[in-house]
């Protein structure tokens, strides 16, 4: 009996084959879209009823907030993927360093909106880190700090599972709002690239849950460990900055 | 002869096949590159010969440049023009839907009315992670895998750019592609 995964996750994973961690994660997902779905800063993003500028300032702010997380996920992703047994099959470690590859840049392609939404580079690349995207980073270090590689697995999931389906439900909302296509670059391409990517994740969740039964509590411990701080931290972060600029410009 | 190539990119793998097909081809004949995104779609039927590419995106689709201007694109008169497609995939971690784009970068430039030309053969790729491709058919342009068989561009590239140069009768070797 596991005390603590029946604690902290209320169930026992190590006795889960792959596809079902990969059912559980699906659920936790579904329950997080639910959230998102129901959230202020949703609607404030895509209610047809909020001010175009503020919903505009929001995703700016969220894009920032990648901006400034991004690289230490990215690098401590890699590093935490150089953790893993050395009995791992090498076409998985292929495919877990491929999908960082794919993902390397993606802080510098919401860079790239962020500035053309009117942002400034030097602020972005320069100003402190916000609370709500050190907390991002700090997790994907301690991931990598405590040598915990197979979470990573499960941590990853929130930004494959949860992108694709908000960036598909929000883009048309967005444009609606006035926004350009180059500033939408980010959603755009993550709406479509990020179905692949969860695609593969699941492959190689199952696959490695299967192979390393001691894998399956550490994926979904990964999984609750990221969804403590993200997405609705980040988000609630971004539409708080944003509604401050709002409030000071409407006065 | 009027030549022109558009590309989108994102991994700036399309990039450089397309700057490569720039250098090579402009020794032979009037080039021009550009990113679609940055080009004034209104000119395109200028150009004898247009060069398009772009990467498989996603789940097979064709990169985001490429969509935003799908409209505008299929709506260009071509007649008389020739365009030959190429594309970029990835056999290895996206096989089921490798080379996608090449087709969708076809489909878009027919309704153009334009010739597609610079048809290949699949064949030398690696058809067990492919399932929707059969070894040896023919492909509607040139299709490059960057990263499984990366040391495979260059002859692709070449060999494709000779096939071309033959069909528009450029005079000096294609094989003069840095």
């Amino acid at each position: 009996m596991n005390s603590g995964a029946l604690q902290d996750l209320g169930f026992d994973p190590r006795a889960m084959s792959g596809d079902e961690i990969v059912q559980h994660l699906d659920l936790r997902i579904g329950q997080v879209l639910e959230q998102i779905q129901h959230s202020e800063v949703w609607r404030a993003v895509t209610s047809a009823d909020s001010p175009p500028e503020l919903s505009r300032e929001i995703v700016k702010e969220i894009y920032l907030e990648i901006v400034m997380y991004q690289p230490d996920v990215i690098e401590a992703t890699i590093a935490t993927i150089a953790q893993m047994p050395r009995s791992l099959p090498v076409e998985l470690l292929d495919d877990m360093l491929h999908h960082q590859i794919e993902e390397f840049d993606h802080g510098e392609m919401a860079l790239r909106d962020y500035v053309a939404m009117g942002g400034s580079e030097e602020y972005a690349r320069n100003r402190p880190m916000s609370p709500s995207a050190f907390s991002i980073a700090a997790m994907w270090r301690m991931l990598c700090h405590s040598r915990d590689s197979f979470a990573y697995l499960g941590a990853l999931y929130p930004f494959e599972g949860i992108t694709p389906i908000i960036t598909e439900k929000a883009k048309d909302a967005l444009r609606g709002k006035g926004m350009q296509d180059e500033t939408l670059s980010y959603v755009d391409f993550h709406s479509t690239e990020d179905k692949e990517h969860a695609r593969m994740l699941r492959e190689l969740i199952a696959k490695v849950a299967d192979l390393y039964p001691e894998a399956r509590e550490r994926i979904c411990y990964g999984l609750e460990y990221f969804l403590a701080i993200y997405p609705m931290p980040a988000w609630n972060a971004a539409m708080q900055r944003a509604m401050e600029r709002h409030l000071k410009t409407a006065a | 002869m009027r030549l022109l190539i558009l590309y989108s990119t994102s991994t700036r793998r399309t990039e450089t096949v397309a700057n490569r097909l720039a250098e090579g081809f402009s020794t032979l004949c009037d080039t021009s590159l550009s990113t679609i995104e940055n080009w004034d779609l209104d000119t395109t039927p200028d150009y004898d010969l247009v060069i398009a590419g772009g990467p498989t995106a996603g789940q097979g689709e064709l990169h985001l440049k490429w969509r935003r201007v799908a409209d505008e694109v299929a709506r260009l008169d071509m007649q008389g023009r020739h365009v030959a497609v190429f594309a970029l995939g990835d056999q290895r971690h996206h096989g089921g839907t490798f080379g996608n784009a090449l087709w969708l970068l076809r489909e878009l430039w027919e309704q153009t009315g334009a010739n597609i030309t610079g048809e290949t053969s699949f064949t030398g790729y690696l058809p067990q992670l492919c399932p929707h491709l059969r070894d040896g058919q023919r492909l509607p342009g040139l299709l490059l895998d960057h990263i499984a068989q990366r040391r495979l561009t260059t002859p692709r590239l070449e060999s494709w750019a000779e096939q071309l140069q033959q069909q528009f009768a450029l005079q000096t070797a294609a094989r003069s592609l840095p």
